[in-house]
């Protein structure tokens, strides 16, 4: 297992945003999911990483071992690109775009980009222009994919696509994923379904890294209990905190082992119900 | 091999470019009004060889032609593997090309006219030498401008001319072009910060200015042609008024952003009203 992007950025401070501390890495073969809710600073993060924004003292990210700062041609060979809002030229056809940008990459192969393009059914003549957006997804990934990029990052790819193209996009990254040479760091909002295919999370509050770990961990480290609203007393010194309606109420507690009420429903919680949390001022950064 | 690195391949590379582009800008509707400022220009050339003076759009015709052809990369710039001396280096290429490119294209358009109309292709050089490439060169400063901020990354997009869309099109991050991160209120409408609108008003000034800057040469070529067919007999005069129509202008586009820049902050929008941020 290799280490396809490692981030160490201790302070980045932007038009009165400062992201702090964020140290995580990515592995080859695996799909670490960027989450956070609105003004999270995962689109500011994803900038700074793909050097969209340049990097403050003291900080650097390594992609596929070269450092973005000192070795920024390198570090980008290694890395391709899926936006949402694309960042090529919509006038031009893809199979224009990878005559005309492919070529500045220096592993860039031309009958894989035309292969990938045929195999994600993207249509080579069309301008990008009049591509759907899940077209237009999968041109970028194969445009990224072709120059041999170990390191692929993504701002919210699937956001805008119908499920069935989502679930099309999501089976290509498990393709991707399966080689094992080749890491992804995912930003959405579709937590729920990243919540399934991602092997790591890392999760962001109001600039902070609040935690990264493995999905699993994560979720293991909480439960959610659901009850009635009176049993809730018993909990209350291990409720961190808790949602209630009318006559059922549901707490967030640590899952450290120490049994739980047999009347109250127990249950793991999912990823949004962390998000949730967390927005909550309840889930802090160190829990995990 | 290694690709992409010498001088000379980005040279062929833009080239490709410059074909593409030759190929798909000139076929829509900037061909339609390239041969609007075409059939223009070769009127003028006609008046001119009446008068003997005029060639008024000459400085028209240079304006529309580097407005309707701007160099566009936008935040792929930063996206290539390019290192920051190959960027710089690129940059450099890219802008020369385009200015060649532009002046080639309206040598080649006056050209023609010349020899259609049967005026003097070098008083015409003469006329675009002493009158238009002056005003050509302002461009050039904006777009060398342009250039360095693309490099410092300290404009929207990278700059004026290094867009990938128009810079009236400014999306919402003024530093990526990439959505940005934004607080949304109840109602799913972007919240803007104080120093969102900060940012907002200062993206306005700049956008004045750099409508401004391209109003110039208009100005001029018109002021130019004024005085070389009529000020024998009122100089003042038509000094005065072309100055006033000038400073109208820029009063009026000038209130005429702030307006603008006023209902945006109004609305909380940077420019796509109920803009949803969905990072």
């Amino acid at each position: 297992m290799s280490t396809v992007l490692d981030v160490k950025i201790p302070r980045l401070q932007r038009d009165g945003f400062a992201l702090k501390e964020i140290e995580f890495s990515v592995e080859a073969g695996y799909l670490t999911a960027l989450l956070g809710v609105n003004g999270a600073g995962k689109t500011t993060l994803l900038s700074a990483i793909s050097g969209l924004l340049p990097l403050p003292e003291g900080a650097d990210v390594l992609i596929g071992g070269y450092s973005l700062r000192e070795q920024e041609k390198e570090a980008k060979e290694c890395m391709g690109f899926v936006f949402d809002d694309s960042p090529f030229d919509e006038g031009m056809s893809p199979l224009l775009t990878g005559q005309v940008y492919g070529p500045y990459y220096r592993n860039w192969d031309m009958e894989k980009y035309s292969s990938c393009l045929e195999r994600f059914e993207v249509p080579k003549k069309r301008t990008i222009r009049k591509l759907s957006k899940g077209m237009k997804m999968k041109f970028q990934l194969a445009f990224a994919l072709s120059h041999g990029a170990t390191f692929l990052i993504m701002d919210e790819p699937a956001a805008s696509l119908d499920p069935v193209f989502r679930d099309e996009f999501m089976e290509v990254l498990s393709e991707i994923l399966e080689g094992e040479d080749c890491g992804i760091l995912l930003s959405s909002q579709l937590v729920s379904e990243l919540e399934a295919k991602a092997d790591y999370t890392m999760m962001l509050h109001r600039g902070e890294q609040m935690f990264y770990d493995s999905t699993e961990n994560i979720l293991d480290k909480f439960l959610l209990v659901r009850g009635r609203y009176e049993l809730f007393p018993y909990m209350k010194s291990r409720i961190l905190g808790e949602r209630l309606s009318e006559y059922t109420a549901e707490g967030l507690i640590l899952n450290d082992g120490d049994p739980v009420r047999l009347d109250l429903e127990c249950v793991r919680p999912t990823i949004e119900d962390l998000m949730y949390y967390i927005k909550q001022g309840v889930v802090k950064k160190g829990m995990v | 091999m290694e690709k992409g690195r010498t001088a000379g391949s980005y040279v062929l590379y833009l080239l490709r470019e410059g074909f593409y582009r030759m190929k798909t800008e000139l076929i829509g509707w900037r061909g339609l009004v390239l041969l609007l400022i075409f059939g223009y220009m070769l009127l003028d050339v006609f008046a001119a060889m009446k008068e003997s003076q005029g060639l008024m759009a000459q400085g028209v015709g240079a304006l529309w032609l580097v407005v309707l052809f701007p160099p566009r990369m936008g935040k792929l710039l930063y996206l290539l593997p390019f290192s920051k001396k190959e960027r710089t280096r690129y940059l450099g290429t890219y802008s020369v090309s385009y200015n060649v490119f532009h002046v080639l294209l309206f040598f080649f358009m006056g050209l023609v006219s010349c020899l259609i109309s049967g005026y003097s292709f070098l008083l015409w050089i003469r006329h675009f030498i002493l009158c238009t490439f002056p005003f050509m060169l302002l461009y050039s400063g904006v777009v060398a401008d342009s250039m360095s901020a693309a490099v410092k990354r300290s404009y929207p997009n990278g700059g004026l001319f290094f867009s990938t869309r128009s810079y009236w099109q400014q999306e919402d991050d003024p530093v990526t072009g990439i959505k940005e991160d934004c607080s949304t209120s109840v109602s799913g409408k972007k919240v803007m910060s104080e120093e969102d609108k900060a940012k907002a008003k200062k993206q306005m000034r700049f956008t004045v200015s750099a409508v401004l800057c391209t109003i110039i040469p208009a100005f001029h070529a018109c002021g130019n042609y004024m005085y070389m067919s009529l000020c024998v007999r009122w100089p003042w005069l038509l000094y005065t008024l072309t100055g006033l129509a000038y400073l109208s202008a820029m009063i009026g586009l000038y209130l005429y952003w702030n307006r603008i820049s006023e209902e945006m902050n109004q609305k909380g929008s940077t420019g796509k009203e109920e803009s949803v941020c969905n990072s």
